[in-house]
């Protein structure tokens, strides 16, 4: 099947899920070739580590990348930041031996759509790979559990939420929580350590990069931006 | 055509357990650790004193990954199997000198050869072989690496030497009188130091390269101080 004949049109359930197999070594690749092609699955490409993975992912651009952890060179955490980077719509599991719920947060960080354990069993692959496709996290309990704790500890007003991706600074993102505390240019550059300058040089940043004119309309624009009403485009454009 | 690798003893089998156990173990900790660092490059472009904090530990993170890449590739060596073909040298050299692009230029070593003949063997083997022994002379402070290659009675011998800094005389398998220690060996003391300076496993692989091939492989120091990497593989028809 061609590229072409998924261009302008979501995931059918006739489609078949176009799936690269990523891992350092070549018999779990293949292990999991065979147990992917055995459910359907077709695998369109290997890679034997992060920078294949890349500009394979940036090429085929596939329903689904199964990254392998640990590999030489690009890991797959860093692989997973650029693929998901330049090709939005690529969805990425990590499927790796490791269970730490701090890898698999900063794996989903990275922008993984899933993290699984290879001690899961490989039975269970296919069915994770489609709901990714389909746009379901692919994680588990435990880790959905670290996820419900994180998102506890955000402040009421939302302060310390960002999109994932967005156009503001990480900096300048800490001046707009700051302005929506309604702290003024003096409280935020004595908490930020900055020059009040400098302070001000981000407000006004911040201000064109949402593409309003005041501190009000900036605050009212962060809430949107972190419930997500805001096209990420829109800002970028302005 | 493809051929396994010869069984190993108990005690290579171990180490290349341990090794891929260590790989796993540091790198998923390098893996995070450089995760972490990618979430704070961008305040680092603001605020000059956390770049460099940055930087620091990015250039300590990947030594780090060096480590896990030489455990990997020692671990992986224990279960190659050959896939084997005619590998004009010339063109392998090519491929390990992209792959090493990063460390030349780093070092501003220089890498030359002469046109190098046709072996029978495993391409990325070779290639692998080839980017080891020229980074143990980069690792050595080198600022010249040249290939050679000659046919030798149906295999070809191929020299790889650099004028970094000398390595002890010794040849795999010869009886060592001053028992100096073998630099084929895990682990082994590396010639050089600093940051190109990996696990200590790239001779150790390069032998099993070789040897998988049916070839022989020895170091040595040279007349000019230097050091010489000495092997042999099967010559193509």
């Amino acid at each position: 099947m061609s590229q072409q004949d998924h261009e302008g049109s979501g995931p059918r359930d006739d489609d078949p899920l176009r799936v690269i197999v990523v891992d350092d070594d070549p018999l779990a690749r293949r292990m999991l070739r065979d147990v992917l092609q055995a459910a359907g699955i077709v695998v369109i490409a290997e890679a034997g580590g992060g920078r294949e993975a890349i500009e394979l992912s940036t090429y085929y651009k596939p329903d689904v990348v199964v990254m392998d952890l640990v590999m030489p060179g690009i890991d797959g955490i860093a692989a997973t930041r650029q693929i998901t980077a330049q090709t939005p719509d690529v969805r990425v599991v990590m499927l790796t031996s490791s269970d730490s719920e701090e890898v698999g947060l900063m794996t989903l960080r990275a922008g993984a759509s899933g993290f699984l354990c290879k001690s899961v069993g490989l039975d269970a692959l296919p069915r994770a790979l489609r709901c990714a496709r389909d746009g379901e996290a692919v994680v588990s309990r435990q880790l959905t559990m670290r996820l419900i704790e994180g998102m506890r500890r955000v402040r009421e007003d939302g302060a310390g939420m960002r999109p994932i991706r967005s156009p503001l600074t990480p900096r300048e993102w800490e001046v707009l929580d700051l302005l929506c505390q309604e702290r003024s240019t003096d409280e935020i550059a004595d908490t930020l350590v900055l020059s009040v300058e400098t302070v001000r040089s981000h407000i006004k940043s911040v201000l064109r990069k949402l593409g309003v004119r005041s501190r009000q309309e900036a605050i009212k624009a962060a809430g949107s931006l972190r419930s997500g009403l805001v096209l990420e485009g829109l800002v970028e454009a302005s | 055509m493809s051929s396994s690798a010869p069984a190993f003893n108990g005690a290579e089998a171990d180490l290349d357990a341990y090794a891929a156990q260590a790989a796993h173990q540091l790198g998923e900790a390098v893996a995070l650790l450089r995760g972490y660092l990618a979430l704070l490059e961008p305040r680092g472009e603001q605020d000059a004193e956390l770049g460099n904090v940055v930087r620091g530990m990015s250039a300590g993170a990947e030594r780090a990954q060096r480590f896990v890449d030489d455990l990997l590739d020692l671990a992986a060596s224990g279960r190659d199997a050959l896939a084997v073909g005619p590998v004009p040298l010339g063109e392998a050299l090519g491929a390990a000198r992209i792959r090493l692009a990063a460390d030349l230029r780093e070092t501003g070593a220089e890498l030359r050869s002469k046109p190098l003949p046709v072996v029978r063997g495993d391409r990325e083997l070779i290639v692998r072989l080839l980017c080891h022994l020229v980074r143990a002379g980069l690792a050595a402070g080198a600022t010249v690496i040249e290939v050679e290659g000659v046919h030798e009675d149906g295999f070809v011998r191929v020299e790889v030497r650099d004028d970094g800094a000398p390595a002890s005389g010794n040849a795999v398998g010869a009886a060592d009188p001053v028992g100096a220690p073998d630099p084929f060996a895990p682990f082994a003391r590396a010639r050089g130091r600093g940051p190109l300076v990996g696990a200590g496993v790239g001779l150790t692989v390069s032998r099993r390269i070789v040897e998988l091939h049916g070839g022989s492989i020895a170091l040595d120091g040279d007349d000019a101080g230097g050091s010489v990497a000495a092997f042999t593989l099967p010559a193509e028809d």
